[in-house]
C-alpha cells in the first residue's frame, strides 16, 4: 500500500511528474548515448591499433617487454600455438623474431628494427602486409614479402616509408643490415627492398623480412620472439587470458600490457567523458529534490494525518523514498531504452565523421561507431536512478521529523 | 506532580497538564494546569470558546504534542516515557483521529482510507475487508466504498474520517470539532452515529465542540476556560 500511495501521489501532479521524468529521461539518454559512442569508438580505436601492427595480445618471454633482448626467446611456442589455435575466439597466431641493428643504403646510416615475420600468418593478425605504398617515381607498387624463397634468391626486406626515405633507398635497391646474433657472433646481411609501407610506428624506423630468413641470420634456430594473436572482438582478450595457459616463463599480454600509452590515454578520455555524467546526475539531484521537496511541502498537513494515524517517521521516508523512486527508475528506464535504440541504431557505421576524419597508425577513422555495454547501458543509468532515489532523503526525512501537531494546524 | 499512576479503567488522565507556547509577542498558556480522568466507555464532550485550548488539549491526549508541564497518561501509561516510534505505534493501535476539517487520504479510496490503520497493524487483507466494509455499512456508506474522497460531501467524508478512526477498535477517539464544517442536520446524524458506535462497541470518546445543541446532549460535559477547565463541569455520567 506504500508503493501505490507513492504511486498515486506522483500521478497527482501529472505535469510536475512529466517534467522532472523529462529531465531525467533526457539526462539518461545523453549519458548512454555519449557512452555509447564514446565506448564504441575506444573500441574502434584500440581495434585498429591492435591491427597495424602488435595484436591483441601476445606471447612473450617474461621480461621482454620491459627490456627485449635477442636472447628472451619463448620457452615453448608450438604449445603455446597450440593452446592458442584451440581456443574458438583466437582467430590468427603469428610468430616473430626481431633485432636492433644499422641498416646501410650507399653513404647513409640509420639505426632500426629488423623484424623476422611469417609472409603468410602475418596477414590473419594485423594490416602490416596490406598496407604497402606505391611509389611514384619511378612508379612501382611495391610488393610483400613472398610466402617462399629460392635458394639462390636474394632476402627481400620492406622497409616503413620513413626509414626508405632517410636511407634515400628505392625499389630494387641493396640495404645492408649489420648486428649481433643470438650465438654473439656479428652478423652483416645485404638486402633487396621490394616495398616499401607506412608501418604505422612514428618512433622506431621498422623492416621486415620474413621470419624464416631472419631466424637462420640470427643463429635463433627456430626460436621466437613473440607470437601476435588477433581474436574475434576486444572483448575476447580477457576472456582468452584466462583461459589459456602457458610454459612457466612465457606470459600472454593484453593489447593494454602492450600498448600502455594508447590503455592511458584511452583512460584519461574516459575521465573526461565523466564530467558529462557529473552534470546529469547534479541535475537529476536538484531536480528530484525539488520536485519532492514542493511535494513534501504541499502535502504538510496530510503527512501531519498520516503521522497521527500511527504512521511511523521511517514509513513516512520509505513512502516518499518509493515516491522518488517510482519516478526515477521510470524515467531512467525511458532513457536507457532510448538511448540504447539509439546507441544499436547507429551501430558500427556511427556518426561519419566526413572532413574532420582523423589519420590513426595507417588507419584511417572516418566514423564514431556506438555500442551498448553492460556499464554504458546498465551500471551508469543504475546510478542515475540511485542518485534520483538519494535526491529525495532530505525532503523525506523533512517529512519523517514533522511536528504532528503544528502540521495538522497548516490550512490545506 | 505525577506522584501516582492512575488505575487501568481510566483511559487518560491529566496530571497538572500545561502546554505554554513562547510567542514573540509572550507566553500563551493554551491550556495552563489540567487536571482530568477520562474512563473507558465514556462520551465526553469538551467544551469552550475559540482558543480556549480545546485543540491543544486533544493533541496532548492524542501523543502529537508534549506538554511544556504536567504529565499525560493513556492506559496508565505516562507519554514522557514514550519514544516517538513508540508514539507513533500507541496512536497506531489505541487512538483514533477525527479531525475537523475531515483529512482523509486523497489519493486512496473510501474502503482503502478505512483500511489504512489497519494496513500498518499487519491486519491479513481479508479482515482488513471485512472489517472496513462492516463499519461502513454501520455509517451507512456501503454505495461508496471505491470512490475518493472529493466525490463525497462533506458528512460522507466526515463518516468515512469516523469509520477510520473506530475501525480498529481503539480504546479511545480523539474528535476536534468534527461538526464544525457540517450543517446542523449533518451533525445531529454524525454525532448520533459516534453516540450509537460510543454504545455498541464501547468506545471511549472525547469531543470538542462549540455547538450548543451538542453540548446538550452530551452525558458528560467538560468546558474550558483560557486554558483551564471551567468549575462548572457538570459530571452526570
Ligand atoms: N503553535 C502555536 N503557537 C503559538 N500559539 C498557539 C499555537 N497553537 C495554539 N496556540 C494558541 O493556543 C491557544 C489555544 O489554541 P487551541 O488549542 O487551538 O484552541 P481551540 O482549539 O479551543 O480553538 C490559542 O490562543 C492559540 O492561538
Ligand atoms: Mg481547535
Amino acid at each position: 500500500m506504500l508503493t501505490k500511495i507513492s504511486w498515486r501521489n506522483l500521478r497527482r501532479r501529472p505535469l510536475r511528474s512529466l517534467l522532472t521524468g523529462m529531465m531525467i529521461v533526457g539526462g539518461t539518454i545523453m549519458v548512454v548515448f555519449s557512452l555509447g559512442v564514446q565506448h564504441g569508438s575506444y573500441g574502434m580505436i584500440t581495434d585498429l591499433a591492435c591491427k597495424s601492427g602488435l595484436g591483441h595480445l601476445q606471447v612473450q618471454r617474461e621480461g621482454f617487454l620491459d627490456k627485449p633482448t635477442i636472447f628472451k626467446t619463448l620457452k615453448d611456442a608450438p604449445a603455446a600455438i597450440a593452446a592458442l589455435e584451440a581456443d574458438p575466439a583466437v582467430v590468427g597466431v603469428s610468430g616473430r623474431v626481431e633485432v636492433g641493428g644499422l641498416f646501410a643504403h650507399g653513404e647513409r646510416t640509420v639505426g632500426g628494427l629488423l623484424m623476422g615475420v611469417d609472409p603468410v600468418k602475418e596477414g590473419t593478425v594485423t594490416t602490416l602486409p596490406k598496407r604497402l605504398v606505391p611509389q611514384l617515381d619511378p612508379p612501382n607498387e611495391g610488393a610483400w614479402l613472398p610466402a617462399t624463397r629460392g635458394e639462390d634468391d636474394p632476402l627481400p626486406v620492406v622497409l616503413d616509408e620513413t626509414l626508405a626515405n632517410k636511407l634515400k633507398a628505392k625499389i630494387g635497391d641493396e640495404i645492408s643490415f649489420m648486428s649481433y646474433g643470438a650465438d654473439g657472433s656479428i652478423i652483416a646481411e645485404l638486402f633487396v627492398l621490394i616495398g616499401l609501407m607506412d608501418a604505422g610506428d612514428g618512433d622506431t624506423p621498422l623492416a621486415f623480412t620474413r621470419l624464416q630468413d631472419a631466424q637462420a641470420l640470427l643463429v635463433l634456430g627456430d626460436r621466437l620472439h613473440r607470437l601476435v594473436v588477433a581474436v574475434k572482438a576486444l572483448k575476447d582478450v580477457k576472456r582468452v587470458q584466462r583461459r589459456v595457459s602457458l610454459a612457466e616463463g612465457d606470459v600472454l599480454l593484453g593489447w593494454d600490457e602492450v600498448m600502455p600509452g594508447l590503455a592511458k590515454s584511452i583512460e584519461s578520455d574516459r575521465a573526461g567523458g565523466y564530467i558529462f555524467l557529473i552534470i546529469v546526475l547534479l541535475v537529476v539531484l536538484l531536480g528530484v529534490a525539488n520536485t519532492m521537496l514542493m511535494s513534501v511541502f504541499e502535502r504538510t498537513r496530510e503527512f501531519g494525518v498520516l503521522l497521527a494515524l500511527g504512521t511511523s517517521p521511517r514509513q513516512i521516508v520509505a513512502m516518499t523514498l518509493i515516491e522518488a523512486g517510482w519516478l526515477s527508475a521510470l524515467s531512467v528506464l525511458v532513457g536507457a531504452i532510448i538511448g540504447g535504440a539509439l546507441n544499436a541504431w547507429l551501430g558500427e557505421g556511427g556518426i561519419p565523421l566526413g572532413e574532420y576524419s582523423m589519420d590513426f597508425g595507417g588507419m584511417t577513422i572516418d566514423r564514431m561507431p556506438a555500442i551498448n555495454d553492460t556499464l554504458g547501458l546498465v551500471v551508469i543509468p543504475a546510478v542515475i536512478m540511485i542518485f534520483g532515489v538519494l535526491a529525495a532523503l532530505m525532503p523525506a526525512l523533512r517529512a519523517a521529523k514533522l511536528d504532528p501537531s503544528k502540521a495538522l494546524r497548516i490550512d490545506g | 506532580m505525577a506522584d501516582q499512576t492512575p488505575p487501568k479503567e481510566i483511559v487518560v488522565a491529566l496530571k497538572g497538564a500545561h502546554r505554554h507556547y513562547t510567542t514573540p509577542a509572550g507566553v500563551v498558556r493554551a491550556l495552563d494546569g489540567v487536571d482530568l480522568e477520562i474512563r473507558q466507555g465514556e462520551f465526553a464532550v469538551l467544551a469552550g470558546p475559540s482558543g480556549s485550548g480545546k485543540s491543544t488539549m486533544l493533541n496532548l491526549i492524542g501523543a502529537l504534542d508534549q506538554p511544556t508541564g504536567g504529565e499525560v497518561y493513556i492506559d496508565g501509561v505516562a507519554l514522557s516515557s514514550q519514544s516517538k516510534q513508540a508514539l507513533a505505534a500507541l496512536r497506531r493501535d489505541r487512538i483514533g483521529f477525527v479531525f475537523q476539517s475531515y483529512n482523509l487520504i486523497p489519493v486512496l479510496t473510501v474502503l482503502e482510507n478505512v483500511e489504512y490503520v489497519m494496513l500498518l497493524q499487519g491486519v491479513p487483507e481479508a479482515t482488513r475487508h471485512q472489517r472496513a466494509k462492516a463499519i461502513l455499512a454501520e455509517l451507512g456508506l456501503e454505495g461508496m466504498l471505491n470512490r475518493r474522497p472529493v466525490e463525497l460531501s462533506g458528512g460522507q467524508q466526515q463518516r468515512v474520517a469516523v469509520a477510520r478512526a473506530v475501525v480498529s477498535k481503539p480504546a479511545l477517539v480523539l474528535a476536534d470539532e468534527p461538526t464544525a464544517n457540517l450543517d446542523s442536520q449533518t451533525s445531529a446524524a454524525l454525532m448520533d452515529a459516534m453516540m450509537a458506535l460510543n454504545q455498541t462497541h464501547a468506545t471511549t470518546f472525547i469531543c470538542s465542540t462549540h455547538d450548543p445543541d451538542l453540548m446538550a446532549r452530551a452525558s458528560r460535559l467538560i468546558k474550558l476556560r483560557d486554558g483551564k477547565l471551567d468549575d462548572r463541569e457538570e459530571a452526570q455520567g
